[in-house]
């Protein structure tokens, strides 16, 4: 169901919650896109995150945070539709097109992203990002995921580790 | 020791394991060597496999080989959520059957919940199971491009079983069976 985006006429706005970051800034948003997070769901059915009183999120940090809302904002709506049966095609592509958008982004903020996914249980967006983590070794030898992935230089030891995993693992590189 | 400077390697070991989870199998095999911190991390924390021969494995002995490996190396007390065998070759797969049959066993076994078979090849490939499937845990069962034959294709006893879709299958047994759903 679409909520009016504030009561203009009609019989009240969208329930709103409060969610406070790590560096203690605050988040106002509709309940129904926080309630992407089944850690957030409960407290919210509770009652709670309205009014003055706010949900801290102390593993989170703001600019983390707003990225996670930016998500659920825009799945909200295909959530509330018990995963959008009758969405139609270029709704699909839209949120595809945001989803491919959304992780083109730094490592280290897919990371925090990553890290804020699982802490929140966000189900889609723990897909999302795991599948981009997929997409960046797919396809790579070793060395390239190595590179890719920000490792440093392996030692001399270490290459001779790799070497041998390789050779023991010969059948996965066939 | 291992470096820890980069910064994927400090996330979880189940974080790690979910993003492996949607390379092909093989390709989550390797990222064993990348570092110490990943030698076991397939093995212990993917909870979904993807076995797909698109054009790579090209017999059904390389399929084999590489389904066994994989199974059979991986932590079997860690149950598996999904998994999906799709064999799109269709050349060279004379020399051997694939043993279809004991896989979905062995998975389900491990608790799989959803189980994909999409297998493009020619002939023979049979699902031909003699007695029924048995898992309290699968619940979704999306089959396309398969053969179903022999005496019954039997998952009359998988319970929680509530999503079943079938594609583009010849259907040369005389039972299929699930319970209502």
């Amino acid at each position: 169901m679409a909520a009016p985006e504030s009561g203009d006429g009609n019989n009240g706005a969208a329930r709103m919650v409060t969610l406070i970051s790590s560096d203690n800034t605050r988040f106002e948003v509709e309940a129904a896109a926080a309630s992407l997070s089944q850690t957030l769901q409960l407290t919210i059915l509770d009652g709670g995150g309205g009014g003055g009183d706010g949900i801290p999120l102390p593993n989170v940090d703001s600019a983390t945070l707003s990225k996670v809302l930016e998500y659920c904002i825009k799945h909200a709506p295909a959530a509330a539709n018990g995963g959008a049966p009758n969405a139609t095609a270029v709704d699909r592509a839209e949120l595809e097109r945001f989803d491919n958008e959304f992780v083109n982004i730094d490592q280290s903020v897919l990371y925090s992203l990553i890290m804020a996914a699982h802490n929140l249980e966000i189900e889609g967006l723990q897909s999302l990002v795991a599948k981009k983590v997929a997409d960046m070794i797919k396809g790579k030898s070793p060395m390239e995921i190595r590179r890719t992935l920000g490792f440093p230089d392996p030692t001399p030891e270490e290459q001779a580790e790799m070497n041998a995993h390789m050779l023991e693992y010969g059948w996965a590189y066939e | 020791m291992a470096h820890q400077d980069d910064l994927i390697s400090a996330l979880p070991d189940g974080v790690l394991g979910h993003a492996l989870g949607f390379l092909p199998a093989e390709q989550a095999v390797q990222t064993s060597c990348l570092a110490q911190r990943w030698r076991y991390l397939w093995r212990s924390s993917m909870r979904r496999l993807r076995f797909v021969s698109e054009g790579r494995l090209e017999s059904a002995f390389d399929f084999n080989m590489l389904v066994y490996r994989v199974l059979l190396q991986r932590d079997p007390i860690l149950a598996l959520d999904e998994v999906e065998f799709t064999a799109s070759t269709v050349r060279y797969w004379h020399d051997n059957n694939i043993d279809l049959d004991a896989w979905i066993r062995h998975v389900l076994l491990c608790r799989a919940s959803i189980l994909r078979l999409r297998i493009l090849v020619a002939q023979r490939f049979r699902l031909d199971g003699r007695t029924a499937h048995t898992s309290k845990y699968l619940k979704k069962l999306d089959i396309a491009y398969v053969v179903l034959d022999g005496n019954t294709c039997d998952f009359s006893s998988c319970p929680a079983l509530e999503d079943v879709e079938m594609a583009h299958c010849g259907i040369g047994t005389n039972r299929i069976l699930s319970q209502p759903v």
